[in-house]
């Protein structure tokens, strides 16, 4: 699964090696936390937020298949993950 | 993108040794030269090599079957089969997904939401490096028309039942693709007019008989 939330981030920025991908287990729930290159937060996350949704539709069907949950957080080199920048990007999660 | 970087005695040398580790010909390579060769002062000793990068240039036709294939399977979805359609004059081609019968559902998703943002994503991550953009509809197992067969009867039996009892019908909330094509099917009926209504992604088609002034 990791596996997967990797190979999109990376396909879908300028600077592949510079994401980082950390999983964490909470509950029944999978959080990946995906750091990208500022430059490239735009391209993961798309107008209006529409590719970071057609992301995570991606990973979604993939942990439904596993019988899974899991929730794909956004965040740049820049910005550590408080908790708020993590629920500011978190806003498309409930799609 | 693939790509090698190759080293040899000569920027020539350097670039074949590149192109049989790709298996790819030249004329679908392109190289970029990050060190010219030096002779050194005995021979080849205290001399530098060439060193090139080598990278594949892909048709975004080829980039998006590979993403595909690639997505499915980490997907753990199995070996998928992406057959093209010829491509059109305005580049839209249209991509047919093959996979295990009980992949397909999950790779269809609920009215077609995973294909949907696959379908985005392909687009997206296939014509990024490339010069000529090509447009991309995915199907799998005849998803694409099955859906506009029923999205039709859906419409028709809505738009009926809204004329047989004189007022509005709305129906279940559906992607804009499909507003669109329920909204320009029923247009074609004089007796109903169509409007959307809600936010996404509850956002619904509501079909008014003409008869009765509900817009008014």
């Amino acid at each position: 699964m990791q596996d997967l939330v990797e190979f999109l981030f990376r396909s879908l920025v300028t600077r592949p090696d510079e994401v980082r991908v950390e999983a964490r287990q909470e509950g029944g729930v999978t959080t990946y936390r995906v750091t990208v290159h500022p430059d490239d937060v735009g391209r993961v996350i798309g107008r209006q937020g529409r590719i970071a949704h057609a992301v995570r539709s991606v990973v979604g069907a993939a942990a439904h298949r596993q019988g899974r949950r899991v929730h794909v957080l956004i965040g740049s080199q820049e910005s550590s993950f408080s908790e708020d920048a993590g629920r500011s990007s978190c806003k498309f999660d409930n799609r | 993108m693939r790509k090698v970087v190759a080293t040899g005695k000569t920027i020539e040398e350097a670039v074949m040794s590149a192109l049989v580790r790709l298996g790819v010909p030249r004329s679908q390579a392109q190289v970029r030269v990050i060190r010219e060769p030096a002779r050194g002062f005995l021979g080849w000793l205290g001399g530098r090599e060439a060193e090139v990068e080598v990278t594949v240039i892909e048709t975004p036709l080829d980039a998006a079957k590979e993403f595909l294939r690639t997505v499915i399977s980490k997907m753990g979805l199995g070996q998928a089969v992406i057959v093209a359609d010829d491509v059109d004059e305005e580049g839209h081609v249209k991509l047919s997904i093959s996979a295990d019968e009980d992949a397909l559902p999950i790779l269809i998703g609920r009215r077609g939401a995973t294909l949907d943002a696959l379908q985005y994503l392909v687009n997206i991550v296939a014509n990024r490096d490339a010069a000529e953009k090509m447009r991309f509809t995915l199907d799998a197992a005849g998803y694409r028309d099955r859906r506009l067969e029923s999205l039709r009867r859906l419409a028709d039996e809505a738009a009926d039942k809204a004329v047989r009892l004189g007022r509005p019908v709305a129906l279940d909330p559906m992607p804009r693709k499909d507003r669109k094509w329920v909204h320009a099917h029923l247009q074609a009926r004089g007796d109903v007019v169509t409007v959307s209504e809600g936010q996404e992604p509850y956002r619904r088609v509501k079909i008014i008989p003409k008869r009765h002034d509900w817009i008014e």
